[in-house]
C-alpha cells in the first residue's frame, strides 16, 4: 500500500494544470479513440469486473448490474468478477483466454489497481469520485488504452441547484476546501453563478483549521455545502462540521445519505443500486451502438435526495418534499450529467 | 510520520498567512521538532467517503427546540441585531425585546424590567450566561456592569418572555435572559476595539484566540469608562478579563471551561449628603465555570456543569460629623461579599421517535458576608436543591406537547413545586398556535429574609438608626402565567410572533415600615403581601426581505391590577405601551446604517418616589467595513438618545445625548 501512495503522490506534485483541463483531456482521450475500440462479436463479449474487496455496497452494484443486463447476461455477455488482490496476482486474463473486452472497476482502489497495471483492454472506472479518477488518469493516460468513468459523486451544478430549490432564500453558500478539493474551486464558482447563488470559499491545509474556517465562512453565508476532501473534510470531521454549523443555526448540504442521518439538512447522492443500474444500461448501450464507443466520463444519471426533517424543524426551515425536489432536479439532470 | 506531516503543514500555513506571534512561535517549534521533510502522502478520495455510516451527531436530545415548538415565547437577538442596536452595554440590548424597560439608576447600575415590577435590582428576572446564573444572592437581581463579558464575545441572546422554571431553574420568574457567548474557535486570531466619545467614553477590547478542532481557547480583556449621568458622581472605570476554552477530548465529549474577572471603581453618592457623599465603590466580580457534555451510544446526552461566582463590593465610609450626635462620625459599612457554588446534572433521553425527556438535578450554596446589613460578620449560607423534568412529546408531526415540573428545596422557604404544560399546534405549515400554563417561584434573597442593618452613634455602637430588620419566614413569590401564542411565517422574509397573556402574581415580597425603638422610631421589614394580575399582549415582527435589509418591531401592551400593598405601587410600575423598532440597511461598499427607536409609556420604578414620563429614544449608527492590510476592520459612529435629554429611571436624573466613535480590527 505504501508504494502505491508514494506513486500517487508523485502524480499530484506533477499536476499543475487546473482540473478543467484535466477533464478536457480525459474527455478527449476517452471519446477520440472510441472509434478504435470495438468489442469482439457479441457472443464472445467478456467483461471483467474488478472491485477492491467484498463489501455490501459493491455487492449491491453487482446485483443491480446483473439484473439490468437481465437475459443478455450469460447469453451474449460473460461477466467475470475479480477482487483487486486477485487482479494484482493474476492480471486481467483468465487462464487460457485473451484479454477481456472491457474491464469495469468498482471504487477508487480497484481503478487505481487496474489503471496502474496498464492493461490494454478498455476500462470503465465506476463508482469512484471524480477527483480520484482525475488524479489517476492524469498519471497513466499516456500508456493506457481507452478508459472512461462513471462517477459516484454528484455534478456540482446538481448540488447547487438542490440548494436553490430547497432553500430559495438561502442564496449565500459557504464551502471549506482542503488541499485536494480546492482543485474544484473554479467549477464550484461557475456552478454557483449558474444556480444564482453567491459562493464564499475558505481554504485550509490542515484539519485543525476546520472549525475556525467554518465560523469565518458561516458568518456571512446561509448554508454550508460539504465538499469532501480526504485530508480535511471527511467522515472523521463530520462531527465538527455538524456541531459547529448547528450551533450557528446554519444547515449543511451533505454529500451522502449517512451525512443526512448524522445531522445534515439534505443531500443529493447516488445509491450503489442506482450506479449499478447505470453501468448496466451503459454497457447495453455500448453493445448496441454501431461503433461500440466508450461513453464520455459522466456523473450519475440516477440519484436520490434526502431531507432530515428533524433538522429542518429544529432550524425552522421548510425545504419541500424530497420527492418533489428530486423530480425537479431530474428535469435538469440530463444536461448536467456530462461534465 | 504523522508528527512530521503536522509540522510541515504548520509551516505551510504560517508562511501563507505571514502574521501572528503565536504562529511565529508555532513555526519555530515546528522547525525545531520537525523530522526531515518527507514527501506528503496525498490520499485519494475513496467511494467509502460517500457510503460509510456516520454516527448520528445531531441526535434528538442534542437538537434545540425550534421557536415554534418551544413551550414559551422567545425573542432571539443575534449578532446582527446587537451590532445594529449601537449598544455599548449589555442591558441596553434588552430594549429590543417586547415588554422590556431599561433605565439607569446611575452610570453603572442599570435597571432592567419586564412588564414593570422592577426596582434597581431587577430581582424578578433570571439571567444566564452560557447556562450560569448571574443572579446575585445578596441584593438579588443582576448587576449588569459587573459582568466580565464583552459584547463582542456574545453570539446571541435569547429572552424567554414568561416564567420557565423547568428549563432555567429558580427565579426564572417574569422572564429569562439567556446569553450565549461565541465558541472559542469562532474567532481565531486577534481582535482589537477602541471606542471614544462624549461623556468621557473610553472603551477598549483586546482578544486573542487560537487552537484547533480539538482544543481552542480565547482570552479577552477590556476596559470601559464613562461619566454616567455626567453631573453626578456615578462614573465607572471598569477593567475586565475573561477566558474560554473548548476541548473535545473524545468524539463523544465536549468540555468547556470559562473564567472571568471584573473590577474597578464606581462612583456613588451625592454632593451635600451627610452619609452618602461622593465616594467610590470598589467592585470585584469573578467566576469559574466548567461544563461537560457526553453523548451516549443511544444518542442520549449527559451534561454536567459546575460554577462558582464571586461578587465583592468594598464601600466603607464614615459619615460627615453629625451635630445631633455631638460631631460623631457614624461608621457606614456597605461591604458585601456574595458567593454562589452551583452544580447541575442533566440527562436528555429519547424515548422512541416522538418523546424526549430531559431531567436533572442541581445543588447550590449561596454564601453572603454582609456585616452592615445582616447584623453579623459571619457569613450566612443558604442551601438549595432542585429536581426537574420535562417531556416533549411530538404527538403528531403538527402537535407538540411540553409538560414538566421543577421541585425545589430551599433552606429559607422549604419545598415548592413549579409545573407547566404547553401545547403547540401547527395548523398549517409555517403557522403555529401555542397555549400554555406555567408557574415559577422567586426565592427571597438574603436581604429580604435576614436583613439587620443598624448604625451606631458612639464607639460602643449604641443604636442610632435601625434601617432594616427582617422578621424572616418569607415564602417565595409565585407566578402562574397562562398564554395563547401565535407564530406565523408569511413569507420566509416575514415572521410574526403574537401572544396574549395573563400572569397572576402572588406573595410578592414588599418592604414596609414598622415602629422601632431608634432615633427615627421606625425600621423596614419585608412581607409577602403584594398581589398583581398582569394581562396584555405582545407582538414581534421580523422583516428581512434581503440580506442587506432588516426591520424588527416589538410591541407590548400591559395592564396591571394590584393591591399595591405596603405602599409598593406595583400598579404604577408597568408602562402601558412599549415599542421598539430597529431598522438596518446595507448601503454597499461596506457601508451599513441602522436606527433604533424606542417608546415607553409613563411608569414608576418601585424604589423611586416619582414616575418618569413617557420616553422616546432614537439611536443612530453608521458603520463601514473595510480591509486594512491583511485585517478586516470596521469603523462606526453611534449617536444615542437623539430626541433629547430625558429621564429613564428617576425624573431627577436626566440622560443627555451621547455620541461615540468605535473602530475594530480583526486580524489572523
Amino acid at each position: 500500500m505504501k508504494t502505491e501512495h508514494t506513486n500517487l503522490d508523485g502524480v499530484h506534485r506533477m499536476c499543475t494544470t487546473g482540473w478543467i483541463d484535466t477533464v478536457r483531456r480525459i474527455v478527449a482521450l476517452a471519446v477520440l479513440p472510441g472509434a478504435l475500440f470495438s468489442l469482439p462479436s457479441a457472443a464472445g463479449t467478456d467483461v471483467l469486473v474488478v472491485h477492491a474487496e467484498q463489501n455490501v455496497a459493491h455487492e449491491q452494484v453487482l446485483s443491480t448490474l446483473r439484473a439490468t443486463l437481465a437475459d443478455r447476461h450469460g447469453n451474449q455477455l460473460k461477466l467475470r468478477v475479480k477482487t483487486g488482490a486477485e487482479f494484482s496476482q493474476s492480471g486481467p486474463r483468465e487462464t487460457g483466454s485473451g484479454l477481456p473486452s472491457l474491464i469495469i472497476t468498482l471504487g477508487t482502489d480497484a481503478a487505481a489497481t487496474v489503471l496502474r497495471h496498464r492493461v490494454s483492454a478498455p476500462t470503465y472506472c465506476t463508482f469512484l469520485p471524480q477527483s480520484a479518477y482525475a488524479a489517476l488518469t492524469n498519471d497513466s493516460n499516456e500508456k493506457h488504452a481507452q478508459h472512461t468513468a462513471l462517477y459516484l459523486d454528484q455534478p456540482l451544478a446538481r448540488q447547487m441547484r438542490l440548494i436553490r430549490l430547497a432553500l430559495p432564500t438561502r442564496t449565500r453558500v459557504g464551502v471549506v476546501l482542503g488541499p485536494e478539493s480546492r482543485k474544484s474551486e473554479r467549477d464550484l464558482r461557475q456552478a454557483a453563478v449558474s444556480a444564482g447563488l453567491v459562493l464564499r470559499v475558505e481554504h485550509i491545509v490542515d484539519e485543525k483549521q476546520l472549525v475556525s474556517a467554518l465560523h469565518r465562512t458561516m458568518d456571512s453565508t446561509d448554508v454550508l455545502l460539504a465538499v469532501p476532501d480526504p485530508l480535511v473534510f471527511n467522515r472523521n470531521t463530520a462531527q465538527s462540521v455538524l456541531l459547529t454549523t448547528y450551533r450557528l443555526g446554519k444547515p449543511v448540504a451533505g454529500y451522502s445519505h449517512a451525512y443526512v442521518t448524522a445531522g445534515a439538512l439534505l443531500a443529493v447522492y447516488s445509491t450503489p443500486a442506482q450506479i449499478g443500474r447505470q453501468i448496466g444500461e451503459d454497457l447495453l448501450a455500448m453493445l448496441d451502438s454501431p461503433g461500440r464507443t466508450l461513453p464520455a466520463p459522466a456523473y450519475p444519471r440516477y440519484f436520490s435526495v434526502d431531507i432530515n426533517d428533524r433538522i429542518a424543524r429544529s432550524l425552522r426551515i421548510e425545504t419541500g418534499q424530497a420527492g418533489d425536489l428530486m423530480r425537479q432536479l431530474a428535469d435538469k439532470s440530463t444536461e448536467n450529467s456530462h461534465e | 510520520m504523522p508528527e512530521s506531516r503536522t509540522a510541515v503543514l504548520e509551516i505551510a500555513g504560517t508562511i501563507r498567512r505571514r502574521t501572528s506571534l503565536i504562529r511565529a512561535i508555532g513555526l519555530l517549534l515546528a522547525v525545531i521538532t520537525a523530522s526531515p521533510v518527507r514527501a506528503e502522502e496525498q490520499p485519494l478520495l475513496s467511494e467509502q467517503e460517500f457510503l460509510a455510516e456516520l454516527p448520528v451527531v445531531l441526535t434528538a436530545s442534542r437538537l434545540a427546540q425550534p421557536v415554534d415548538e418551544s413551550p414559551a415565547a422567545v425573542t432571539v437577538i443575534d449578532r446582527q441585531m446587537i451590532d445594529a442596536s449601537g449598544a455599548r452595554n449589555l442591558s441596553e440590548i434588552l430594549r429590543l425585546v417586547p415588554g422590556f424597560q431599561v433605565g439607569f439608576e446611575s452610570g453603572h447600575r442599570h435597571v432592567v424590567g419586564y412588564h414593570g415590577l422592577a426596582d434597581q435590582y431587577s430581582r424578578r428576572l433570571q439571567v444566564l450566561i452560557d447556562g450560569r446564573s448571574v443572579y446575585l444572592p445578596s441584593f438579588g437581581g443582576v448587576s449588569w456592569s459587573d459582568l466580565p463579558v464583552s459584547l463582542d464575545d456574545i453570539e446571541r441572546i435569547e429572552v424567554i418572555r414568561g416564567p420557565n422554571a423547568v428549563t432555567y431553574g429558580a427565579n426564572s420568574f417574569l422572564a429569562i435572559i439567556n446569553i450565549t457567548t461565541r465558541h472559542s474557535a469562532a474567532d481565531r486570531g486577534g481582535f482589537v476595539r477602541a471606542t471614544a466619545g462624549s461623556n468621557d467614553i473610553r472603551d477598549g477590547v483586546l482578544r486573542m484566540a487560537s487552537g484547533d478542532s480539538d482544543v481552542s481557547y480565547r482570552l479577552t480583556t477590556g476596559y470601559q469608562q464613562d461619566n454616567g449621568y455626567g453631573l453626578r458622581n456615578d462614573s465607572r472605570r471598569i477593567s475586565f478579563m475573561n477566558g474560554r476554552m473548548d476541548a473535545r477530548p473524545g468524539v463523544r465529549d465536549d468540555v468547556e471551561f470559562q473564567f472571568g474577572y471584573n473590577e474597578g471603581p464606581r462612583g456613588r453618592g451625592y454632593a451635600g449628603s451627610v452619609d452618602n457623599f461622593p465616594h467610590d465603590q470598589e467592585i470585584t466580580s469573578r467566576f469559574q465555570h466548567v461544563r461537560w457534555r457526553h453523548r451516549l451510544d443511544s444518542g442520549d446526552e449527559i451534561a454536567v456543569q459546575f460554577y462558582y461566582n464571586h461578587h465583592e463590593s468594598d464601600e466603607q465610609v464614615l459619615t460627615l460629623p453629625i451635630a445631633l450626635l455631638g460631631g460623631f462620625q457614624v461608621p457606614v459599612n456597605y461591604d458585601v461579599k456574595s458567593e454562589r457554588y452551583d452544580a447541575e446534572l442533566q440527562h436528555t433521553v429519547g424515548l422512541g421517535e416522538t418523546i424526549r425527556l430531559a431531567w436533572g438535578a442541581g445543588a447550590r450554596l449561596d454564601r453572603v458576608e454582609w456585616p452592615g446589613f445582616l447584623g453579623s460578620a459571619e457569613p450566612l449560607d443558604n442551601h438549595y436543591y432542585r429536581l426537574f423534568a420535562n417531556i416533549e412529546w411530538h404527538a403528531t408531526p403538527q402537535l407538540v406537547l411540553n409538560t414538566g415540573a421543577m421541585f425545589e428545596d430551599s433552606e429559607i422557604t422549604g419545598r415548592d413545586l413549579s409545573p407547566r404544560l404547553a401545547v403547540n399546534y401547527q395548523f398549517t405549515p409555517g403557522h403555529t398556535l401555542r397555549a400554555g400554563i406555567s408557574s415559577a417561584t422567586r426565592q427571597p434573597v438574603l436581604l429580604e429574609e435576614k436583613a439587620n442593618a443598624r448604625f451606631c452613634f458612639n464607639a460602643a455602637c449604641s443604636l442610632f438608626d435601625q434601617t432594616y430588620y427582617s422578621t424572616g419566614n418569607l415564602d417565595p413569590e409565585r407566578i402562574v402565567a397562562s398564554e395563547l401564542g401565535y407564530l406565523g411565517r408569511f413569507t420566509p422574509a416575514l415572521t410574526l410572533d403574537l401572544r396574549v397573556f395573563r400572569d397572576e402574581l402572588q406573595k410578592l415580597i414588599a418592604v414596609y415600615s414598622v415602629p422601632y425603638a431608634d432615633y427615627d422610631g421606625n425600621t423596614r421589614n419585608f412581607r409577602n403581601s403584594g398581589k398583581a394580575m398582569l394581562t396584555g399582549s405582545e407582538l414581534q415582527v421580523n422583516f428581512q426581505p434581503a440580506h442587506d435589509t432588516r426591520v424588527i418591531l416589538g410591541y407590548a401592551n400591559v395592564l396591571i391590577d394590584s393591591n399595591d400593598a405596603d405602599r409598593t405601587l406595583y400598579s404604577k410600575s408597568v408602562p402601558r405601551n412599549t415599542v421598539s423598532l430597529v431598522a438596518l440597511q446595507e448601503l454597499g461598499a461596506g457601508w451599513q446604517a441602522s436606527s433604533a427607536f424606542y417608546y415607553l409609556d409613563r411608569m414608576k420604578y418601585l424604589d423611586v418616589s416619582n414616575p418618569v414620563g413617557a420616553q422616546r429614544r432614537l439611536d443612530l449608527r453608521l458603520a463601514r467595513r473595510f480591509r486594512l492590510a491583511d485585517s478586516e476592520a470596521e469603523a462606526a459612529i453611534v449617536l444615542q438618545n437623539m430626541l433629547g435629554p430625558q429621564a429613564t429611571y428617576n425624573p431627577a436624573y436626566i440622560a443627555d445625548r451621547v455620541g461615540y466613535f468605535t473602530v475594530n480590527l480583526r486580524f489572523r
